[in-house]
């Protein structure tokens, strides 16, 4: 049995974010998207639409994210994780303090990651401008959402981040706030993996930081997982090139994207 | 099987009052002082590792019908002639049964009737020797957060009137299910059918999802 929230609301979350983006892939496989926006100024060139540390900064963050995931659900859910300790050969039940321990380092690994894409996307390039949802931004979305619903056929022309995209990044803000607070407080004051079983809610304030902890962390991971599905999705392949190798194609962006909001 | 039913208490009237004695020797005690009886149910076999609910001792479903098995070893240098295995209130009594021969099986009732325990008697256990009783119990109910420890307690008696006891706890824990499959499994599934679809738009090569 899971610590902390209860498994049908944190297993529920992957279960129904994961169905719908079933549901997205089987209508795309039968009603793919195809742009019906003219372009406006067309790129002459190959553009660079992430620099080397906003790819440096992807990659590492993706890696160190995964393992504080890993690290997160072992410690929520250790039955259904043992298989994979077994596998390895590493302690789970016996040794809770040091997966909580490896967590902590790993996202404090995170936080430090953050200070400098904060640093550099906010304070050099000043970026912060790209991420900031806009009117035209939601009308984009209300656009696709017609067409995914087969009311419209008009499809429009993405920018570099979509209303989607700006979401998941403000939620990642929020999201990350919160998993601090609830973190650092169970490790500080609640340290629930320190007492038998039975006493964990006892050692808990009523606002209850591990089950919040645990509904955010899900619900990251269900967001999380729809970034990989749409990164993924063979209409968006030329960001994640771009996001691999820093540069676009003149063609690919001239196809599908407006070309004055992918610098 | 061999099954007897004798309402109202065990044959000989000092064994009762052994395990009477006993039983509340061991309620009283912490667990693991005495050591020669183990239960388990047939789930942690199955379907569950031991200590899948929340600590190493054995794990079992709420509110299924489910085998015991009480594996008791005579550890003394004097024949055991007879078990009584109390089981823990919230617990509906099924069936016993034993593998061995001779053994006669008696249910014990509470004031109101109502199965607390069964006493094997008739056979022996030879000293270093062990043997193996069923018990069918229906388990009791617990909520989704709410998972129970229960203790069975299981007294043994010697053919010098000596007894020896034990307190087995078991845990009742409540799996969650989302259509009839365990949410984690179907969450993995799901998450695993997403990135299979991904994988097929390699063969979809006009597709632009």
């Amino acid at each position: 049995m899971p610590h902390g929230a209860p498994e049908l609301v944190a297993y529920g979350i992957l279960v129904l974010f994961s169905a719908f983006l079933i549901v997205h892939w089987m209508r795309r496989a039968t009603r793919p998207a195809s742009v019906t926006e003219p372009v406006g100024r067309e790129l002459t060139g190959d553009l660079t639409a992430f620099d080397k540390v906003q790819r440096l900064f992807h990659w590492a963050t993706t890696v160190v994210l995964i393992l504080v995931i890993v690290t997160g659900f072992a410690l929520y859910d250790p039955f259904t994780f043992e298989p994979v300790t077994d596998a390895l050969g590493l302690p789970l039940h016996s040794a809770f303090p040091s997966w909580v321990l490896v967590h902590v380092i790993f996202s404090g690994l995170l936080a430090g990651l953050l200070v400098v894409h904060v640093t550099w996307d906010v304070g050099k390039l000043r970026g912060f401008h790209h991420m900031w949802p806009r009117l035209q931004d939601a009308r984009d979305a209300l656009l696709r959402g017609k067409n995914f619903l087969s009311i419209a056929k008009q499809y429009p022309r993405m920018g570099k981040y979509d209303l989607f995209m700006k979401n998941f990044h403000i939620y990642l803000i929020i999201s990350f706030a919160v998993l601090a607070v609830t973190g650092i407080y169970q490790y500080l004051y609640a340290p629930w993996w320190t007492v038998i079983w039975f006493l964990h809610y006892q050692i808990e304030p009523a606002w209850r930081p591990t089950v919040i902890h645990d509904i955010f962390g899900f619900s990251l991971i269900a967001l999380l997982i729809g970034h990989v599905y749409f990164a993924f999705l063979k209409i968006n392949w030329p960001l994640l090139k771009a996001m691999t190798f820093g540069k676009i194609s003149r063609d690919e962006a001239n196809r599908r994207y407006r070309p004055d909001e992918l610098e | 099987m061999s099954l007897s039913r004798r309402f109202g208490g065990v044959a000989h009237p000092y064994r009762t009052a052994i395990a009477l004695v006993l039983l509340i020797i061991i309620s009283t005690s912490s667990s693991g002082v005495f050591a020669s009886a183990t239960v388990e149910p047939h789930y942690t076999h199955c379907c569950l590792p031991r200590g899948a609910g929340h600590g190493p001792i054995p794990t079992s479903i709420s509110g299924i019908t489910d085998e015991y098995e009480i594996v008791i070893v005579n550890n003394r240098n004097a024949s055991m002639t007879g078990v009584v295995v109390y089981f823990p209130a919230g617990f509906a009594f099924v069936n016993a049964s034993v593998g061995g021969g001779g053994w006669v099986t008696t249910i014990l009732r509470d004031q109101s009737g109502i199965p607390a325990a069964v006493s094997w008697n008739g056979s022996r256990i030879l000293p270093g020797a062990n043997a193996t009783f069923m018990l069918t119990l229906h388990n009791p109910t617990v909520g989704l957060q709410l998972s129970g420890v229960y203790d069975f307690l299981v007294a043994q008696l010697y053919v010098n009137a000596l007894a020896d006891g034990s307190r087995d706890p078991v845990e009742i824990i409540q799996p969650i299910r989302l259509f009839g499959i365990d949410s984690s499994t179907l969450a993995f599934s799901s998450i695993a059918i997403l990135f299979v679809l991904l994988a097929l738009q390699l063969v979809l090569p006009r597709r632009n999802l």
